[in-house]
């Protein structure tokens, strides 16, 4: 296990640096000058050159990504050109509302998927399982911004049900009030955050239960499948009690590759819903070149999306007790 | 397993959603390749005494405008066939270069190993742990809105879909007999490559390139949903302008989605299909 748990964490530090090697790359080879955003055209070439060299601009790009490797390893992310404040600083004051939404839509998904899943596994080629299929299908053909849009439409412009922008109360609150018996906290909070998760967690629940179904039908020719209906245990109940615990490696193994696009799709949902989390910090920091917060952004994301998927390496571990990750290959 | 035209055919026959969707993306395509010739209007023109007309089954409206017009009077039916242009062009363009590049890295990372196959593998779990809309939000904010941009970012980070099925496959494939046999008897391997491997990688390239087409659809529309590719003729950037427009004016968001939404939908319907014909015991050929 420790062993394990070594090599996870070089090849994880390897996927990080070459997220950071590859913004930095990208930023630093493009034409134009990001000193223009910060002092305005007008300026004159002595105020330019200042702003280069206070910023470091001046120096030679191996200089610079030498430099900026440097502080990585001592873990400073760097200030932003903008507002002056750290980025770190400046991230985890977001982060908050997008995990908040992020999980709320993955909450809302994936039991949903699963369910989905089994359902239709059960009952294949019933209508139950071609309405199953079609929403998965009509879940990863419909962009979630459209989507977004949509149901902004219905139920807050045609129906005044909910919010169309912004947030409800903060979420320890939330929890601060129903403590003390007092829901409507709770209620004000749901009513902005039902759209945005909607939106945000269809996709991922359409690939969540088209992964479920055909991981099922996969296995339902397996010898340990014939075993246990030769015993004389039911279609579904073989499903459920045996299929399914096994199913859920890939499910959760797909959940984890898909952490990165469900991350996307909240810089999308953030934008339509006005919610104010990470994602509309780094749109507006890509909008005005702020290459310190761009840089810290992505890489928050890369280690998110890093930490997810070693957390799910531990779970299969549970997950299967088959496993042992020391002797696994790669 | 090959593709041959007459059992596509034949499994066609009896598929209404494969049928279906090869419909729509026929549509399509007259959409991209003939715009100025089928569409009623001109997509970019002004006419202010014809502003927020409803689409032809509201009251209101008539078959001159039969999805309604904008608040400058532009006809959202030739808006949306002229986006097609801007959206399925910049994916299949993307998609190609995904392809290429995804086939011969897969291939390096699968038939030679070793030290390719280390260095690939980490460049693809380094490009999945990035976003690929905020990837793309970055390179066309930051390299300049043109449409070129935006294929080049489809492509280069695209090509990692491939790349994780044309390595499975060839790893399979290279431990076949007929592969072994080629090998001791002293072929060198670019023929072996070129005569044993790709040959069988057709069939699940095009299943990712179709999907994936669908994919880079919803890309490219909410690249120019953020209002960035430089384009105002795409299905995305109207979806974004209708938004202001959503009490008076519903039509002007909904209908470019329902494009994005038929043409995804139909990519993914023919992918599925594709799958199911060349993989009908879901023998994973067809999964990373």
């Amino acid at each position: 296990m420790g062993k394990y748990l070594g090599r996870r964490l070089f090849h994880s530090v390897i996927v990080l640096w070459g997220a950071a090697t590859l913004v930095f790359v990208i930023l630093h080879l493009s034409p134009g000058d990001p000193a223009v955003n910060l002092v305005g055209e007008s300026a004159t070439e002595e105020q330019f050159a200042l702003v280069r060299k206070s910023l470091g601009l001046d120096q030679p790009l191996h200089q610079r990504y030498l430099t900026y490797l440097g502080n990585l390893i001592r873990g400073d992310l760097g200030k932003s050109w903008f507002v002056g404040q750290s980025t770190v600083d400046m991230l985890l004051e977001r982060l908050p509302d997008t995990l908040e939404l992020t999980i709320t839509a993955a909450l809302f998904g994936i039991p949903i998927a699963i369910a989905l899943g089994v359902l239709s596994a059960v009952w294949r080629g019933t209508y139950l399982d071609y309405m199953a299929n079609f929403s998965a299908l009509f879940g990863i053909s419909t962009p979630n911004f459209w989507l977004g849009v949509m149901l902004i439409l219905l139920f807050a412009v045609e129906l005044r049900w909910l919010p169309a922008m912004g947030r409800g109360p903060d979420f320890t609150l939330v929890i601060k009030d129903l403590f003390h018996g007092n829901p409507e906290t709770f209620l004000q909070w749901a009513r902005h955050i039902v759209l945005p998760a909607i939106t945000l967690g269809t996709w991922f629940m359409a690939i969540i239960t088209r992964l479920t179904r055909t991981d099922i039908l996969e296995n339902l020719g397996r010898p340990y499948v014939m075993v246990a209906r030769a015993k004389g245990m039911s279609r579904g109940g073989v499903i459920l009690h045996h299929i399914l615990p096994n199913s859920m490696i890939s499910v959760t193994t797909i959940i984890g590759l898909e952490v990165g696009a469900l991350l996307g799709g909240a810089i999308v949902t953030e934008a339509v819903f006005g919610w104010p989390g990470m994602g509309r910090l780094l749109i507006e920091s890509i909008n005005r070149r702020d290459y310190p917060v761009i840089q810290a952004g992505v890489l928050m994301t890369a280690f998110i999306f890093v930490f997810v998927n070693i957390l799910i390496d531990l779970l299969y571990v549970y997950l299967d007790p088959r496993i042992r990750l020391d002797n696994k290959e790669n | 397993m090959n593709l041959s035209r007459k059992r596509l055919l034949s499994a066609l026959k009896g598929n209404y959603l494969g049928q279906l969707a090869l419909v729509i993306v026929i549509v399509l395509l007259v959409m991209v390749l003939f715009a100025p010739y089928i569409s009623p209007h001109d997509p970019n023109k002004f006419n202010l005494p014809e502003r927020n007309k409803p689409p032809v089954f509201l009251i209101g409206g008539d078959w001159k405008y039969p999805l309604g017009t904008d608040p400058h009077g532009r006809d959202v039916l030739s808006r949306i066939i002229h986006g097609a242009r801007v959206s399925l062009g910049t994916a299949t363009a993307g998609v190609s270069i995904a392809v290429f590049l995804g086939v011969i890295l897969g291939i390096c990372s699968g038939y030679l190993g070793g030290v390719w196959d280390s260095a690939i593998m980490r460049a693809v779990d380094v490009l999945l742990s990035i976003p690929l809309i905020l990837m793309a939000l970055i390179v066309v904010a930051i390299l300049g809105a043109h449409l070129i941009n935006i294929i080049i970012v489809m492509g280069a980070a695209g090509w990692i879909w491939h790349a994780r099925i044309v390595r499975g496959n060839v790893l399979r494939i290279r431990e076949e007999q007929y592969v072994l046999a080629a090998v001791n008897l002293g072929t060198p391997k670019i023929k072996i490559v070129f005569l044993h491997l790709l040959p069988n990688l057709y069939g699940p390239i095009m299943v990712t390139a179709t999907i994936q087409i669908g994919y880079m659809v919803i890309l490219e529309s909410g690249l120019s949903f953020f209002g960035i590719t430089g384009s105002t003729l795409s299905w995305g950037w109207d979806i974004a302008f209708g938004r202001s427009y959503l009490g008076t004016a519903w039509w002007i968001s909904s209908f470019p989605g329902v494009a994005i939404f038929l043409s995804v939908f139909s990519f993914n319907l023919l992918g599925d299909f594709l799958r199911d014909l060349l993989d009908p015991q879901g023998r994973q050929i067809t999964k990373a």
